[in-house]
């Protein structure tokens, strides 16, 4: 690859490009423990010297989380992250071409998912989010100088890190600079204000798509205007031009996606439950990727075979003899701590059900009519509308805590966790109401803690098993 | 006889039971080293009640140290700990709160002494121990006469209650500003246990109400706790330090009834 | 509109009442206006259209007066505290502590708005907790430069209209309307006075003053605000003008009206001459359009297309421009950006605001707060050496 190509010149995609290919290859080494896998390190590394610099590639692989390596070498999650990772190569190297050719460099808020972008021939960059997650989760290095950057400018600390560390890579040259953002007015005002930042500082329009604060009709078709005007604004702004059939062909893709998604949320209500938490990030990772190619509902079929067979089987992945404690994570994953829901999951036995970062209700989603354009915008509007991190944020609690204490009854939750990121203000004041609620109503008790979704110091690992070990050997028994 | 222990962030805690009927207890310092401060535990025992650690036939430990200890033992959680010794002291207790040097707890028992919940608040610097160590520091004064100066107020003064960091610079200013060390700790007193309130009332208070840790023995801080629930609280009788360790003793043979 | 009198002292000039009304149920306005049958509104965020409450007219003469949400005089937040936790800015804590207190039972009816992170999510405990006998919400979208999002919020006000109107059977008629579009604007327009002659050389009026004003004016029905507030203009212009300050600052940021705030800025002799905040000057900037044959969609339009709060995701650069032509306009020596801890609209477009500004050559102060303040001293400090460091 040459040095001047997207994928080496900007840090954060060359990183996304080598993570790939280590987890490809990695994975499919035949190690099963972390030993092997350093033992095999020699032959790994010579597979990925013939694409990526040595240096690079030894310096990211001392990188990594040794708890994540162990994890991801489980066989309950070997082969779903090996296809997830072929899923993402498909894309970074679509990226890398789109981005070589110089054409328009879009990122896109991922509450409205891409099709529509594919279907004009825009590859939209990986959103800070994904990348703050991915890399605050996968290497120990995190984004903490970013953040640290931010912060030494005047951003609060609590000013989220989903967003944070990743606009400020663009000034430090780490992320190419935007030709145009994308957002939902929604969940928040610390996202809301960062895109700004970033629209502002780097000179480029910032198209908004307003979340409605209702979720009725007219909230939909309100939500429909906004999209076909943004689409129209976007169309201008790139020069690229939105193909119908195109459109079809990515929202076909993403309506299989999501026939997995929702049969892995189905399955996930049994007991006991058969879905693995640790890959809920994997999955949130192909939303963000929705529709860009066949791979990536390859993985989500993978996830559900392997999910509906152990069920099948009256299986359970838990070590013998742990009692299954049916967790509801009622705020959501934790990026920086990638292995937690595994660790867990040894541990305690705690399964994951479902969080406001997996969720999408099937029954009130459905799938994207592709008739015509109008019956698809339609669809994928409605199924922004009640997408992760949007239903549950841009109108009335009510909504979150009716979604959880519903699925803590349909699902016979044990016992909640609320690991609220310190950042997410309109999740705080939610956090009493939904806790009383599943006490009051169900009995379930709830361990509240802070921690800060993609930058670990805050709330470090020690310290989370610390206190979750505390919560389990107490109130869960 | 049973040793249990409670290796806290500022102290070190042991209660000795014999027969499940409580013998003695006693502190040192943890001063940051768990295996020294139990060390430093076993011989003040040994030097005030002559029991050495083969004397015990089980030794149970709890807190933030706990993982530090090499010598083979009994680990029990701090929150089971508590709602253990708190049922133990009154049978009617159904809410305690734990007030110790870096964090705060509040939880609900059933009338077995079952945790079936509880909050903390430990990422909040001006609702902890450590916090009033430092203003003590800086006001020239002790724990122990705090509580009587704090009595003697003439006047309420508001603190910024938000921030440990802000606090700090505002006692620094109100002193400056020719302000009393009374009135200056008393708002400061009543701005922590207005943070303790808070951390109270996210859970449903019924039934009576025990307090323990070290901060409990401020006696200033258990009157504005009592006037912030709008109850009455009882101090753990062995001494509110002395909490988790009494519970950590009890929890041997499946703990109190 | 009937002039109100006041059983408190009658000997107070009409600008002297204004700099001393009383919080709340206790101004006497506000009980003389209730014991008489009408009715009081509040409302939290400057994205709700006003004169369309005040046209609803009631029975036997009666009217409806919106009220601005403040939180000035909350000593604690406890309750505020255990519910909402730590990371939720203060200022919504102390309102809805107040709520929880009983301060707002006065209140017949409140309107929120999704302005805010923190504010729209007090609106659930309000709703559940508070309960006034109306509770409606004004959703107001992110942008404002599309006639869709337009079109939106002109249904929220609407919707608003109708949600209040329907409680009682009260609607208003096209003249009611314009009666209080016109009241409003004169409102408006008398508030731009007042920030003229705070802008002076001289100024007539001190920042604190100011804010005392401005305060009166979210509590007194605007017809007989207007009214002293006339009479008080012309008490102002005959003073003197204010010549021992220090330094010309404005004021930027987190919404404002803790007269508080000011006064610390004011205890270091520099004179806050101006301000860009909801409260204040963006409050009252921009006219309602009276020649219009629908007066609720100019009201609407006024509220929605005027100098926006930075929640508003629309180019900041508007923004900038605004603040320098005050700026300009009140000649001040340096800019204060404050926000309230926790205030991630104001802790970033602060930033967005003061760097922008900085190139413009125009000295800036960023400062961190909490609402009702307690710690005066620090913030005193740091103004003092923000003076000290632009030679003033």
């Amino acid at each position: 690859m040459k040095n001047n190509s997207s994928l080496i010149k900007y840090d954060y995609l060359r990183r996304l490009n080598v993570t790939c290919d280590l987890l490809r290859v990695a994975l499919s080494s035949g190690a099963q423990t972390l030993p092997e896998l350093v033992a095999n390190w020699p032959q790994i590394k010579a597979e990925l010297i013939k694409e990526h610099d040595e240096e690079y590639v030894q310096h990211l692989f001392e990188l990594v989380f040794p708890e994540v390596a162990e994890a991801l070498l489980n066989p309950k999650h070997l082969q779903p992250t090996i296809k997830f990772a072929i899923a993402l190569k498909k894309y970074v190297l679509d990226l890398g071409k789109y981005l070589d050719e110089g054409k328009p460099v879009v990122y896109n808020w991922p509450t409205f998912t891409p099709e529509v972008w594919y279907a004009m021939g825009v590859v939209p960059v990986f959103p800070f989010e994904a990348f703050a997650g991915l890399l605050s989760g996968l290497y120990t290095d995190g984004l903490e100088a970013e953040n640290d950057e931010a912060e030494k400018q005047g951003f609060a600390f609590h000013i989220c890190s989903f967003t944070k560390g990743p606009i400020k890579a663009i000034e430090v040259g780490k992320l190419p600079k935007p030709d145009l953002i994308i957002k939902n007015s929604s969940p928040c005002d610390s996202s809301n204000l960062n895109y700004q930042y970033a629209a502002y500082v780097n000179k480029c329009p910032l198209l908004i798509l307003d979340s409605p604060y209702y979720t009725n009709q007219r909230a939909l078709k309100y939500y429909v205007q906004n999209v076909r005007e943004m689409l129209e604004e976007g169309q201008k702004i790139t020069g690229m031009k939105l193909d119908v059939d195109k459109l079809r062909y990515h929202c076909e893709i993403s309506n299989r996606q999501m026939k997995y998604m929702y049969g892995l949320q189905r399955l996930r209500k049994e007991v006991p439950c058969p879905d693995p938490g640790m890959m809920r990030f994997l999955d949130f990772g192909t939303l963000v990727l929705c529709g860009h190619s066949d791979l990536v509902p390859a993985y989500l079929e993978q996830r559900y075979k392997e999910v509906k067979e152990r069920h099948e089987r009256g299986e359970t992945f838990l070590p013998p003899g742990k009692k299954e404690i049916r967790t509801l994570w009622s705020w959501g994953w934790v990026a920086n701590m990638f292995y937690l829901p595994h660790w867990l999951e040894e541990t305690f036995g705690s399964t994951y059900m479902e969080c406001q970062l997996s969720y999408l209700p099937e029954d009130i989603t459905g799938f994207v009519d592709t008739t015509n354009l109008d019956t698809m915008l339609e669809g994928l509007a409605r199924r922004s509308m009640n997408f992760v991190m949007h239903r549950t944020a841009m109108s009335y609690s009510d909504i979150w805590v009716n979604d959880f204490v519903t699925i803590a009854r349909s699902h016979k939750v044990d016992v909640a966790i609320f690991g609220g990121n310190r950042a997410c203000k309109h999740a705080w004041t939610l956090c009493k109401i939904l806790s009383d609620a599943l006490q009051e109503q169900l009995g379930i008790p709830t361990l509240v803690w802070e921690h800060d979704v993609c930058d670990k110091r805050f709330m470090p690992h020690s310290k989370i098993k610390e206190l979750l070990t505390e919560f389990f050997t107490t109130v869960a028994q | 006889m049973i040793l249990g222990c409670d290796i806290g962030t500022a102290l070190t805690k042991g209660v000795i039971l014999a027969e499940g009927e409580y013998i003695f207890g006693t502190s040192v310092l943890t001063r940051a080293n768990a295996e020294r401060a139990f060390e430093d535990l076993l011989e003040a025992i040994r030097r005030e009640r002559g029991f050495k650690l083969d004397d015990f036939k089980e030794v149970v430990i709890t807190g933030w140290g706990e993982g530090r200890i090499r010598l083979p033992h009994r680990s029990e959680p701090t929150m089971k700990c508590i709602a253990q010794a708190a049922i133990w002291d009154l049978p009617s207790c159904r809410f305690a709160l734990c007030l110790g040097a870096q964090q705060s707890s509040a939880l609900i028992l059933n009338d077995r002494g079952k945790v079936l919940d509880y909050r903390i608040n430990d990422k909040c610097a001006a609702g902890a121990g450590r916090f009033l160590d430092i203003i003590f520091e800086a006001l020239e004064t002790t724990p122990e006469e705090s509580a009587d100066i704090a009595r003697s107020a003439d006047k309420k003064i508001a603190m910024s209650s938000q921030c440990a960091v802000f606090a700090e610079s505002e006692v620094v200013s109100l002193v400056n500003d020719g302000e009393s060390v009374a009135n200056i700790l008393e708002a400061i007193f009543r701005s922590l246990v207005s943070g303790v309130v808070a951390l109270s009332k996210r859970l449903p208070i019924r039934g009576e109400i025990i307090v323990g840790g070290g901060l409990a023995n401020n006696l200033r801080i258990v009157e504005l706790l009592e006037e912030g629930l709008g109850k009455k609280v009882k101090v753990f009788r062995l001494g509110p330090s002395f909490i988790a360790a009494m519970g950590a003793a009890l929890s041997v043979n499946g703990g109190v009834r | 509109m009937q002039t109100a009198s006041l059983k408190v002292a009658k000997q107070a000039s009409p600008l002297e009442e204004l700099l001393n009304l009383p919080l709340r149920s206790n101004n006497p306005y506000i009980q003389e206006w209730k014991a008489k049958g009408n009715k009081v509104i509040g409302y939290v965020c400057s994205y709700t259209p006003e004169e369309l409450i005040y046209a609803i007219p009631g029975v036997g003469g009666t009217r409806i007066m919106p009220v601005r949400i403040g939180g000035v005089g909350c000593t604690h937040t406890e309750e505020a505290d255990t519910l909402m936790y730590r990371y939720i800015c203060t200022f919504t804590r102390s309102t809805l502590q107040l709520a929880l207190d009983g301060e707002y039972n006065y209140l017949d009816g409140v309107v929120f708005n999704s302005c805010c992170e923190h504010m729209r999510r007090s609106y659930e405990f309000w709703r559940d907790l508070v309960r006034p006998k109306i509770i409606t919400m004004v959703s107001v979208p992110r942008t404002c430069h599309s006639e869709t999002e337009f079109r939106w919020y002109h249904e929220e006000c609407i919707n608003m209209m109708e949600e209040i109107g329907k409680v009682w059977g009260l609607n208003p008629l096209p003249d009611q309307l314009l009666n209080a579009v016109k009241t409003y604007n004169r409102y408006r327009q008398l508030m731009m006075e007042v920030y003229r002659l705070r802008a002076l050389k001289k100024p007539k009026l001190t920042g604190s003053e100011a804010f005392k004003i401005m305060q009166a004016g979210f509590n007194l029905p605007k017809d007989l605000f207007n009214e002293k507030l006339e009479m008080a203009l012309e008490e102002l212009k005959a003073r003197p003008g204010i010549t021992d300050y220090r330094a010309r600052v404005l004021l930027a940021g987190s919404y404002t009206d803790d007269p508080s705030l000011v006064d610390t800025i004011e205890s270091t002799g520099a004179l806050v001459v101006s301000d860009s905040l909801c409260t204040g000057r963006k409050f009252v900037d921009n006219l309602v359009d009276e020649s219009s044959s629908d007066l609720v969609e100019a009201v609407a339009r006024r509220y929605f297309s005027r100098i926006t709060c930075p929640r508003m995701m629309e180019d900041p650069e508007e923004r900038i421009n605004f603040v320098k032509k005050l700026a300009k306009e009140a000649e001040v020596d340096g800019i204060i950006f404050q926000h309230i801890t926790f205030c991630d609209i104001h802790n970033i477009e602060n930033i967005i605001e003061s760097e922008a500004i900085a190139r413009a050559g125009i000295p800036t102060l960023k400062l961190e707060r909490e609402y009702n303040a307690a710690d005066t001293g620090r913030l005193k400090t740091r103004v003092q050496a923000f003076l000290e460091k632009i030679g003033k």
